[in-house]
């Protein structure tokens, strides 16, 4: 049986996260080793980050990747 | 970088505006001029041509050193082109504009390209050299050369016709093509950085 995978649209909740835990996007952005803008970028869906970076974020909160990043079908 | 270089190519840049104050200085003068002057401007004049000897000498160095070594080629001109890579995302950003600048720089070598080997010529030939009665004529050419030759080429028809309009190449030096060149990859990249940091869904 054949079956094919649509566009994925990955959804954050990388601020609500971030929000809960009153860290700023600076803060977490030096703790992770990016810059501010693509943390700005990932929390707005305008960026997907990397497995090594999703893991890195999912890790600096002690959760798993699934809980701060979901995935639909477009 | 190796500490040598480092401190070859601080030197280079840091004479870069003596050098250009000195050769606007000295543009007002000539060596017969600078004789009659007092021998401190002389010294001056003396020590002002040394220092650009040297400077000449390590702007040659730098050249060499760009070609032949990846890390210095890569400290030095990831600098000079402003490129920003901090972070995986500005690594995308900057191959995709890395993309854009190499395709535009691309395009604008063929149009290039194509201005400098045609050659187009409309003229007015005497009665006498006519063709079935007609006098005017046009004249489509394609000339590439790889090398340059000084020597001014006469045309058949300089004696016999009357030029009206006449191209034949680019009417910009070699070296006012390759500074625009550099400049405009520089320029390209980092407007295509800007504009693609503005872009949203840079992933797709």
């Amino acid at each position: 049986m054949k079956k094919t995978i649509k566009k994925l649209k990955i959804k954050s909740r990388l601020h609500v996260w971030r929000a809960e835990r009153r860290i700023t996007q600076e803060e977490l952005a030096v703790a992770i080793g990016v810059t501010r803008p693509t943390i700005v970028a990932i929390e707005g869906g305008d960026y997907n980050p990397s497995l090594e970076l999703a893991f890195k974020l999912a890790r600096y909160f002690n959760t798993g990747i699934e809980n701060i990043f979901s995935v639909e079908e477009q | 970088m190796k500490k040598f270089d480092r401190i070859i190519l601080l030197v280079f840049l840091y004479g870069l505006p003596i050098v250009i104050v000195d050769a606007i200085a000295m543009s007002f003068y000539n060596e017969r001029q600078i004789d009659e002057q007092a021998i401190f401007l002389k010294t001056l004049y003396s020590l002002s041509g040394l220092v650009f000897g040297i400077w000449m000498s390590l702007a040659l160095y730098i050249c060499i050193r760009l070609l032949t070594s990846l890390d210095f080629r890569e400290i030095a001109l990831t600098k000079l082109s402003l490129f920003k890579e901090r972070d995986e995302r500005e690594v995308l950003l900057s191959g995709r504009a890395t993309k854009t600048s190499f395709l535009t720089t691309m395009a604008i070598l063929i149009f290039l390209l194509c201005l400098s080997v045609f050659t187009v010529s409309v003229y007015h030939v005497t009665p006498e050299y006519a063709v079935d009665g007609k006098t005017g004529k046009i004249a489509l050419g394609l000339k590439l050369d790889l090398t340059e030759d000084k020597s001014a080429k006469q045309s058949d028809d300089t004696k016999i016709a009357k030029d009206l309009f006449t191209y034949s190449g680019l009417p910009i030096s070699k070296q006012a093509v390759i500074l625009f060149l550099i400049l405009w990859q520089i320029l390209s990249y980092n407007y295509s950085v800007h504009r693609f940091q503005r872009t949203k869904k840079q992933t797709e």
